[in-house]
């Protein structure tokens, strides 16, 4: 699929914590049906970026904007009405809930405006896109790693999201899992959802995605194809220092 | 298939609950057509639908959305003095007026709500203590803090005589409609979201979940018919004051009977209803004794939070399948 308008847009977006300055003028541009990937070494500032364009946080200066409408300082629920949709990096289902009801929840409260039997049947095409169709009546709590990061890849799309946050969600599983969640994420940016991950697997996301964009000290050090950042002096020094670099 | 034998097995358990709810209501209700002179019966079938209701409320935002409010008295109390005010004042007929007063009990929620209702754990029920208390002293001190002689404060306002076989009717009603509003809740949209909000609320604000909307909504709806069982009280006992309206013990024993019956539950309140109604009733007739009661419900409380979290629901609901599905569903079911 070839990336289109941009849609999800960071202009010189600034978050500081106190003394700290964790992202610092990061401008940032996700367009749709784009797979965007954002690394870099820890306290680099990813998480606090992703915490911005998800909503939960308001950034100190700077906009972000999804289609020109700021996203800054609206609730979690607001931001994800405007059609962002976010994954927890702890994964979250509702314990005590089905599958399907986890799923039920995104299709009730999220854009689709369905109700009744569209809704159910729109839980259904959500559980077959993620593959969850045979665990629909297993509790949340019941589930395995792998199945629960892939109910909340399926509750965030439930909302219909125009771009999807998907925080390290192929943290922790293992090597047949991992690729199993790296084909989700094709389909469903197939389906016309523009992706933004964090991952620390770098096999996932150099595999994964259009463009990456480098983070290192709360900015951003370099953006570009997987195999330019690859090839970036700053991205080799910022991860093994200058002497790899020079090298 | 299994689909198809879901939904009709989803539809059944809804009409077998509509067809429970109405046995017992057309069999409460005609307890008066059957003896007139069965006053003692009329009285404890009375206060059995009262403190059903009662529970029911307070189940909707204590059970499923899982804050735990120990002030729930002071809509009860609300209710009922704005029942009474009108009555003794302005002489409206008390049951016309209990819509009024749910719907100011229920604006009241929507002011308390909203600014307690964003506490996190123990803080929401810690502040509800806060509001139940205030709102006692605050009828308490009616009278002085606007210079007029409504309330008459503690020594209690006394009301006009009404026929209590006409109340004994409303209360069916009101019963009726507080099951089908609890049932209607649990089985769609709006309680799938207070379920969610109840298991982890940030989750469900980032699945598209207005939590705080939902939550005041819910309150709202609970102070609706708590106020509403006030009105009726107030039409059936005919004298209200501060302590036995909006008093600690109140609000306690709103908390208790939905978690002994069982809390989340659709028939759990009802249940519990029952539990605490017999043993307020007989037991204190029989030993006259006025702790004992509290005694006991105290220690099957104990049992209850360390055996049997879904109390008599569940105690009932394990016993066959059927049972199961009826009493005990799994949250976002009907």
């Amino acid at each position: 699929m070839t990336t289109g308008a941009p849609l999800l847009v960071g202009q010189a977006v600034t978050r500081r914590f106190g003394g700290l300055i964790a992202v610092n003028a990061v401008d940032i541009e996700v367009r749709e049906g784009e797979i965007f990937g954002l690394i870099g070494p820890n306290g680099a500032g990813k998480t606090t970026l992703f915490r911005l364009l998800s909503g939960i946080y308001r950034p100190t200066s700077g906009s972000i904007t999804l289609r020109g409408t700021e996203i800054g300082g609206r609730s979690a629920h607001a931001v994800n009405a405007l059609g962002i949709a976010t994954t927890h990096q702890i994964v979250r289902p509702f314990p005590e809930m089905p599958v399907e009801k986890n799923v039920l929840v995104g299709v009730l409260y999220g854009r689709s405006r369905l109700r009744g039997r569209a809704a159910d049947q729109e839980v259904g095409r959500i559980l077959e896109l993620t593959e969850l169709v045979p665990h629909r009546d297993t509790l949340g709590k019941s589930l395995t790693l792998a199945r629960r990061k892939r109910l909340e890849v399926a509750r965030a799309l439930a909302t219909r999201p125009d771009v999807l946050l998907l925080d390290e969600v192929a943290a922790g599983l293992n090597p047949t899992e991992s690729a199993r969640m790296v084909d989700l994420i094709r389909r469903v940016r197939d389906s016309g959802v523009a992706i933004v991950m964090v991952e620390h697997v770098m096999k996932a996301i150099m595999s994964l995605s259009d463009r990456i964009m480098v983070m290192d000290l709360g900015r951003r050090i370099a953006l570009g194809t997987p195999a330019e950042i690859a090839k970036d002096p700053a991205v080799i020094t910022a991860y093994l220092g200058d002497r790899a670099a020079a090298s | 298939m299994t689909a198809f034998l879901a939904r009709y097995s989803k539809r059944a358990l809804v009409i077998a609950q509509i067809v429970a709810v109405f046995v017992i209501a057309i069999a409460i209700a005609l307890i008066p057509v059957v003896d007139e002179r069965s006053f003692n019966l009329q009285r404890i079938t009375f206060f059995l639908l009262w403190y059903a209701i009662l529970a029911s409320s307070w189940n909707m935002i204590g059970g499923y959305a899982g804050q735990t409010s120990f002030g729930h008295a002071a809509f009860l109390g609300l209710g009922a003095y704005v029942t009474g005010i009108l009555w003794s004042q302005l002489k409206w007929n008390p049951l016309m007026t209990l819509p009024l007063a749910g719907l100011v009990a229920a604006a009241y929620g929507v002011i308390v709500g909203i600014p307690t209702l964003r506490l996190r754990g123990p803080y929401f029920a810690i502040a509800t203590i806060g509001v139940g208390e205030a709102t006692r002293l605050f009828f308490v001190n009616f009278d002085d803090i606007f210079g007029v002689t409504l309330t008459k404060g503690v020594t209690g306002l006394s009301l006009p005589s009404f026929d209590p076989v006409t109340v004994h009717y409303a209360t069916v009603v009101v019963f009726v409609a507080v099951m089908l509003t609890t049932m209607w809740v649990r089985a769609g949209r709006f309680g799938l979201g207070l379920f969610a909000i109840n298991m982890d609320r940030d989750a469900a604000e980032t699945a598209g979940v207005p939590t705080a909307r939902l939550q005041v909504a819910a309150l709202a709806l609970s102070a609706f018919f708590a106020a509403s069982a006030g009105s009726l009280y107030a039409a059936r006992q005919q004298f209200l004051d501060p302590a036995s309206m909006f008093g600690f013990d109140k609000s306690i024993a709103l908390v208790l009977m939905p978690v002994v019956g069982g809390i989340g539950t659709v028939w759990g309140p009802v249940f519990g209803a029952v539990l605490y109604s017999a043993v307020q009733d007989q037991i204190t007739s029989i030993v006259r004794n006025p702790y004992l009661p509290a005694l006991i419900y105290g220690v099957l409380l104990i049992l209850i939070v360390m055996f049997e979290p879904l109390g008599i629901a569940g105690l009932l609901g394990r016993s066959t399948k059927y049972a199961r599905a009826l009493l005990m569903p799994r949250d976002g079911e009907p």
